[in-house]
């Protein structure tokens, strides 16, 4: 479906949702980074996907102002091949991205019911902390 | 259907769709919501990748399809794969906490001390 003549302008329509969403999240992560690996391969992986975004509208454009023997030209081959594979590089980021934050909520988890449950009574006190106590009322005896 | 354009244009995003959408349905017992996200987001990126493949090779491409895939599947896809990544790096708010373990910190599960002069039990 063409809504515009203009190649470069029905390209952007099109690639325009998807853009806007990958700006916003990329701004979310920016401010949720909080310097996790996998924070970072998500960034890392919009910026790549904007970047591909960028790069078909650019191959777009060429193609329009260049005749058919483009098609046959190793520059566009290049620039074909070399977006579909950050294309297929960012997908392979967020999946990385998710897979490192899983572990990392794993091990917190892991980590968080080993050494913080039960809670260790502070050095010199003998008796059960205040806390535990609604917890664990004492018993009448 | 040339297999060399299949295997260099198509193939690879439904691999990687499949990838994504595998590590998904592993994550999904341990982390609820999040993994839910990427599972759905993930098949739906396959969902729009096989739809793409079959409109581009058997059906008139220049169709309402087109608007369907490209202002709705696909970015409902973007979102819904970022939301799952971006749920993995906020507190979640259901965790599960335990007894004598704060529920509105950070991390449910970070040990902060238990306050032992509290009020009211200075008396």
């Amino acid at each position: 479906m063409r809504l515009f003549e203009n190649p470069v302008l029905n390209h952007i329509f099109y690639a325009a949702p998807n853009v806007i969403i990958a700006t916003i999240f990329l701004i979310l992560l920016l401010q949720k980074a909080s310097g996790r690996k996998g924070a970072k391969l998500a960034m890392i992986g919009c910026i790549l996907f904007l970047l591909v975004r960028l790069g078909w509208i650019v191959r777009t454009a060429m193609t329009v102002q260049a005749d058919f023997e483009i098609f046959d030209s190793l520059l566009y081959k290049v620039v074909n091949y070399g977006l579909l594979l950050l294309s297929l590089a960012s997908y392979g980021l967020w999946i990385f991205a998710f897979y490192s934050l899983s572990k990392d909520q794993d091990q917190l988890v892991i980590l968080g019911l080993e050494d913080s449950y039960p809670p260790p009574p502070p050095a010199g006190v003998s008796a059960p902390p205040a806390g535990l106590n609604e917890v664990y009322p004492p018993q009448p005896s | 259907m040339d297999v060399l354009d299949f295997l260099l244009y198509r193939a690879p995003f439904l691999a990687v769709a499949s990838c994504g959408l595998v590590f998904g349905l592993r994550a999904l017992s341990r982390h609820g919501t999040a993994a839910i996200l990427t599972t759905i987001g993930w098949g739906l990126l396959l969902l729009t990748s096989l739809l793409n493949f079959l409109v581009w090779n058997f059906f008139d491409y220049s169709s309402g399809i087109q608007l369907l895939m490209n202002f709705l599947l696909y970015p409902g896809a973007t979102i819904m794969i970022l939301l799952g990544i971006l749920s993995m790096l906020t507190p979640r708010a259901s965790n599960p906490t335990l007894p004598g373990m704060p529920s509105n910190s950070t991390s449910a599960f970070q040990y902060q001390g238990l306050d032992l002069h509290a009020e009211g039990d200075q008396s």
